[in-house]
């Protein structure tokens, strides 16, 4: 062998070398999972497990749906157009939303439950900053309120479909009651459909 | 070749073998590893933020939280019927909050506590809004919800679940046999047997 065919004999073993160290790495060597082969369309069930190479450290976007198998739209948790909130929403099989839960609507966190005949639940932040739980009715009106007061204190109140409010449990105002007089601070107080105090404690 | 040459071969088959296997490696967990920062199904446009690129929608029928050991911690997906589901679990593997869709297209949220006791806010079955919470045997012993006709009530129950104090209107259906229908203004205590010790105002026969 002389020495041109010893340089191209080296030539040949580095490159093929090369070749086979690559080709051992690729094929070989355990490599992270892909995206692409992340377990999250199995969804059969709330119940499928995942093995550990599946898991993605963070995942980034503006908008996560839930889809079924034909595509259908049934849950989403996107951030707002205008960046200032964070909503969860689930939908039923016929598409109706029926629950939202928002990080922050015009300053104040939310949680809404619609029912299929208009009826809501809805704990919420009043205007005033304070926090409140509303039952209302199939025509939309509030009819069974927990709340708490601007000075804090926290009223029960149940209102007829007129809206006027029947009864009123705890910090109860005379404003609120219509009474003449201050009331105490704790009072349980039931109105007839006039308005009319007809029975207070204490 | 004599015999230096080779070990001269075999030296650079070694090393060149290791050079290509770490090329190898290097280049294909890089592209692996750009591909992890992009979310897993289907996706549609991507977005930059500094150095972090994402995808403005993710599309899927299911996503887990897991701890750093594995664990899963939350599922937000779909169950067998296609209905949405939002599930914690607490370290042991319980549920401990749930936020579901039920097959009447009623939803709630269901808090767990230690010993089975439960908070539950949501649409009832039967449309009515309501907030409970159930002791460790499932008894509910605290409602606060609008009957069907969208009246009112506070009821407090005894752990046989039968109505001790009722605030606000008692419907028909609430009252079945053994409760005295009452309209909105009323306050009334039972006995163990729902007969009322003791009402507010006396006279219930009011609408």
């Amino acid at each position: 062998m002389n020495k041109k065919e010893r340089n191209l004999m080296r030539l040949a073993v580095i490159v093929l070398s090369l070749i086979g160290g690559g080709f051992w790495g690729r094929f070989f060597t355990v490599q992270p999972a892909r995206a692409s082969e992340v377990g999250l369309s199995a969804g059969s069930a709330l119940a499928p497990a995942v093995t550990d190479e599946d898991v993605l450290a963070i995942l980034r976007t503006e908008n996560l749906q839930l889809v079924d198998k034909e595509g259908k739209l049934r849950a989403s948790l996107s951030a707002s157009s205008n960046e200032s909130s964070v909503a969860l929403t689930l939908s039923t099989i016929k598409g109706r939303t029926c629950m939202i839960l928002h990080g922050s609507y015009e300053g104040y966190p939310g949680l809404l439950f619609s029912g299929e005949g208009g009826t809501l639940a809805e704990l919420s932040f009043e205007t005033s900053g304070m926090p409140s739980l509303a039952l209302s009715d199939a025509q939309g009106k509030i009819r069974n309120l927990l709340r708490l007061e601007p000075d804090g204190n926290a009223l029960l109140a149940m209102q007829d479909d007129k809206r006027i409010a029947r009864v009123l449990f705890g910090r109860v105002t005379p404003a609120t009651a219509g009474a003449s007089k201050e009331l105490p601070l704790a009072s349980l107080v039931l109105c007839g459909q006039d308005e009319k105090i007809i029975w207070k404690a204490p | 070749m004599d015999k230096k040459e080779y070990l001269v071969v075999g030296g650079l088959i070694v090393f060149f073998s290791l050079l290509g296997s770490a090329l190898s490696n290097w280049l294909f967990s890089s592209e692996a590893a750009m591909a992890a920062e992009m979310p897993m199904t289907s996706g549609t446009e991507s977005q930059s933020l500094g150095a972090i690129s994402y995808q403005k929608v993710v599309k899927t029928e299911m996503l887990e939280i897991v701890a750093k050991g594995g664990k899963t911690l939350g599922r937000f997906g779909l169950d067998q019927q296609g209905l949405p589901a939002l599930v914690l679990f607490d370290k042991v593997g319980s549920v401990s909050a749930s936020l579901i869709v039920r097959p009447d297209g009623n939803s709630s949220l269901s808090l767990l506590g230690k010993g089975g006791n439960m908070a539950s806010l949501g649409i009832d079955s039967d449309g009515s809004p309501t907030l409970a919470f159930f002791d460790s045997k499932g008894t509910d012993r605290c409602v606060l919800r609008l009957e069907a006709g969208g009246d009112p009530m506070l009821a407090f129950q005894d752990a046989q679940g039968k109505t001790r104090v009722a605030l606000g209107g008692i419907s028909e259906k609430l009252a079945g046999k053994v409760l005295p229908v009452r309209p909105i203004d009323s306050l009334v205590l039972l006995d163990e047997n729902q007969k009322p010790v003791w009402k507010a105002p006396e006279n219930s026969s009011r609408p």
